[in-house]
């Protein structure tokens, strides 16, 4: 459309060159923005000579245009040009950038085009699966985002800390099993049809392993069975960090990912439910010296990369580079991305995947005062987002409890995951340790608050539940290294097989380990996360490291909801559990005096006698009764949880209640299925002192008001 | 099969009736031009008679997108009678929620 005599004085062409009418762009916005008439292209490279933007067609191999930006266009070592008269939906862009290889830190190579860092949206991998061309020069091609979404009023959440319940889960997984029934398996589309469930199951946030765009044929294994190749199905492999995965959108073909991704979270939002992204900013998808040059090595690689000083990538992360992310540059583009995802997707919260790499200088040395977790910390537009850290690196830097936090930022707890598996497998010595676990790891985070703790007892990257109680080794032949990658201290126990066996006894114990694990996770403080499909015994066939199976090993099995439907039913039960007493969910470490004088103390400590909790190396038993006396809105609230990690029953007599309330029962995970009942119809105890708690089980009472 | 979009307007309501493909910019331009005229009528319903679209891009998508935009607060706007593949492709971007969808519809 021709400029109007109306239009602002800069929505015209000051230039020509190579038939586009430009004008000197603006270089405080990097990345492509739509502006009047026309489109700003920026870029940053510290030491490029040339740089071109390079255009074509949607899908086309051969570049339409090559508009080479005048050297009188860069203001410091920002690149930025204004075209105009473009095709909108219609163009791919990318740059061509030239500079001087003198040393052997820069990477510069004209031959190639370069994907934009800054790209909203990402064409190259439309349809998951789907082999490249890898003939195309241009295979992570960007495009113009658009912003005419119609949120209806959407905004993020801002769920308190405290009623948090993570469910992680991964896009692709959680549908694409035949079972599941939606209309487009694997998809957000398909994620939006099962949001009842999860409004059903009771969680309150989705914690989705990587959607930035990344290349599932970034790995060159073969399955060693079928000599199939291996695609990168976890997507911990970013090749655009602002751009929503394509190949996980129904409407991926039709460049329409942000819009069904967005429609995913307004979906979330409608059912009270937060979302939180799993990034990964420790390395990206070009790997190592031998990996492709998609946008940081030709653009920049010394700015963007730790780099030894012969110019080789470190590899703290263990894939092959390391992203320098605390280069002031670098940090920039982090919190910018941050920024967009959280304002323009209304995303909730961010887990940062390897996040120690995080606090290291460009030379790999720790830092005592990061500048890109602070500045993280206090960026007013993630104000309200929560951070979460994996508080260790592939490099040897473990920071579980000594994240550098500002208040800020929480951890997920490995503590509290090998702790609680430990327990459960008839470890000795662990009981004190589980207390200090159940109590929201205070040796940990006395200055932080339990709400520093992401309690979880699997994630992805190990056995799923069920697995943790089904095999005593990590059996990943399927993932062609001979067994071994995948960790191998698993703290797991096959309860007296290795994996499926046709024992009754052996399989009931699994599901009651695995019911012990989500009471003990759900009632302790701290913020619980659980793995999708623990809640219903979902397997992986005892490979601890599914990160290249996309397939039946890792999605999400459906039929499981009614095949092990009592799983489901218990989990749901302590879900709800935890929401009605929120004695549970306050995020202060409890105290074991009674400041109130109430008469109970918020949490105190029990074996099987009340008040004598049994400290020793051989105790497998823990009791815990919570007073919600001491919270705000707790009112006469409480509760007992009883822990036996013994292979034999022992009776635990009760901490004697006030007159008038009596202990009822919410919880037995040997007791008859589901094993644990809904709020409001727990039923009292035949003997209202003592219960005799089963071998390698778990129980949980709450005190109710003698009835009549 | 080309493109047509055509705008009538009878009391409250305005149809635009969309046949062929839009699936380029310039089919998602005349569209955009027809919910701009229609907006200026000071209209309290749009429909869209979609019976005859055969196919939606994402340049199509967006121009959907559009009437909710352009649409002061209170319009209601109704995709009538979409094939099932424009109506899949409605729904996988959620665009359902914002307007109604409907088989039929009466002045």
């Amino acid at each position: 459309m021709p400029p109007r005599v109306r239009d602002r004085i800069d929505s015209f062409p000051t230039h020509t060159i190579g038939g586009y009418g430009v004008r000197p762009g603006r270089v405080t916005t990097i990345g492509a923005t739509l502006v009047p008439n026309g489109v700003n292209f920026a870029v940053f490279s510290a030491r490029a000579t040339a740089v071109s933007v390079v255009l074509f067609r949607i899908g086309e191999t051969e570049p339409m245009a090559e508009i080479p930006i005048p050297e009188d266009f860069r203001i410091g070592r920002v690149w930025a040009i204004t075209v105009f008269g473009l095709e909108y939906e219609e163009v791919e862009y990318g740059y061509r950038v030239d500079g001087p290889n003198e040393h052997g830190w820069d990477k510069f190579d004209p031959t190639k085009v370069l994907s934009d860092p800054y790209a909203k949206i990402l064409g190259g991998r439309e349809l998951w699966g789907k082999v490249p061309d890898y003939n195309n020069v241009y295979q992570h091609r960007a495009r113009l985002a658009f912003d005419d979404f119609d949120w209806e009023g959407d905004r993020p959440l801002r769920t308190p800390t405290s009623e948090l319940v993570v469910y992680e889960t991964h896009v692709r997984g959680f549908t694409r099993h035949p079972s599941s029934g939606v209309r487009n398996p694997g998809t957000y589309a398909g994620l939006v049809e099962k949001i009842p469930y999860l409004k059903q199951l009771g969680v309150t946030c989705v914690e989705l392993l990587p959607v930035f765009e990344f290349d599932e044929f970034g790995n060159s294994r073969l399955d060693t069975e079928t000599g199939e190749r291996l695609l990168n199905y976890w997507g911990y492999n970013t090749v655009g960090f602002f751009a929503p995965k394509a190949g996980y959108a129904a409407t991926g073909r039709f460049g329409m990912q942000g819009d069904e991704f967005k429609n995913l979270v307004k979906t979330l939002h409608a059912a009270g439910i937060e979302i939180m992204l799993d990034v990964v900013f420790n390395h990206t998808a070009e790997g190592n010296e031998m990996g492709p040059t998609i946008s940081f090595r030709g653009l920049d690689n010394s700015t963007y990369y730790m780099l030894t000083p012969e110019g080789y990538y470190y590899n703290f992360s263990g894939t092959g580079n390391t992203f320098n992310s605390n280069n002031p540059v670098v940090r920039d583009f982090i919190v910018s991305c941050l920024r967009y995802w959280a304002a323009e997707y209304h995303i909730d919260g961010f887990r940062f995947d390897l996040a120690a790499i995080m606090d290291r200088d460009e030379n790999g040395v720790p830092l005592a005062n990061p500048p890109l977790i602070e500045a993280l910390a206090h960026d007013p537009v993630l104000r309200d987002c929560k951070l979460v850290a994996e508080a260790w690196d592939a490099g040897g830097l473990y920071q579980v409890g000594s994240f550098p936090n500002y208040h800020r930022w929480s951890e997920w707890n490995g503590r509290y995951r090998d702790t609680l598996r430990k327990f459960l497998k008839g470890e000795d010595a662990v009981a004190g340790d589980l207390a200090t676990r159940i109590a929201g790891s205070p040796d940990l985070y006395w200055a932080r608050g339990a709400q520093a703790s992401i309690n979880f007892v699997t994630c992805h990257d190990g056995f799923s539940l069920m697995d943790v109680f089904s095999y005593n080794e990590k059996h990943n032949e399927a993932n062609g290294e001979n067994n071994n990658d995948g960790a191998n201290d698993n703290n797991s126990w096959n309860c007296g097989a290795e994996g499926p066996t046709e024992d009754p006894e052996i399989e009931r114990l699994r599901i009651q380990q695995v019911k012990n694990a989500l009471l003990i996770l759900l009632t302790s403080r701290g913020v619980p996360m659980m793995l999708s499909g623990d809640e219903v015994g979902r397997t992986q066939r005892g490979n601890n490291n599914v990160y290249c199976q996309d397939n039946e090993l890792a999605w999400f099995d459906w039929s499981l909801t009614e095949s092990n439907s009592e799983l489901l039913e218990f989990a749901s039960h302590v879900i709800a559990l935890r929401k009605q007493h929120p004695v549970l969910r306050a995020m202060h470490h409890p105290n074991s005096i009674d400041p109130t004088n109430c008469g109970h103390p918020e949490i105190s400590w029990h074996g099987v006698q009340p008040w004598q909790p049994d400290w020793s190396p051989d105790s497998h038993l823990l009791g815990v009764m919570w007073c919600g006396h001491h919270i705000d809105g707790g009112g006469p609230d409480f509760l007992y949880i009883g822990a036996n990690a013994h292979w034999e029953a022992h009776e635990v007599y009760l901490p004697v209640l006030d007159d008038g309330w009596v202990w009822c029962l919410a919880a037995d995970t040997a007791g008859e299925a589901p094993g644990a009942y809904p709020p409001g119809t727990e039923r009292p105890l035949t003997d209202p002192h003592s219960y005799l708690i089963s071998p390698r089980s778990v129980i949980a009472l709450v005190a109710r008001p003698v009835s009549g | 099969m080309s493109f047509t979009a055509s705008l009538s307007t009878t009391g409250s309501t305005a149809v635009i009736t969309l046949a062929g493909s839009l699936d380029d910019n310039p089919s998602a331009e005349e569209f955009r031009e027809k919910v701009a005229a229609a907006a200026n009528e000071g209209i309290s319903r749009l429909v869209l008679e979609m019976s005859q679209l055969e196919t939606l891009s994402a340049a199509g998508l967006r121009g959907l997108a559009f009437c909710k935009e352009k649409m002061p607060n209170g319009v209601d706007i109704v995709f009538v009678a979409p094939t099932d593949k424009v109506r899949l492709a409605i729904e996988d971007v959620g665009f359902q929620q914002s307007v109604t969808i409907s088989d039929q519809f009466t002045l």
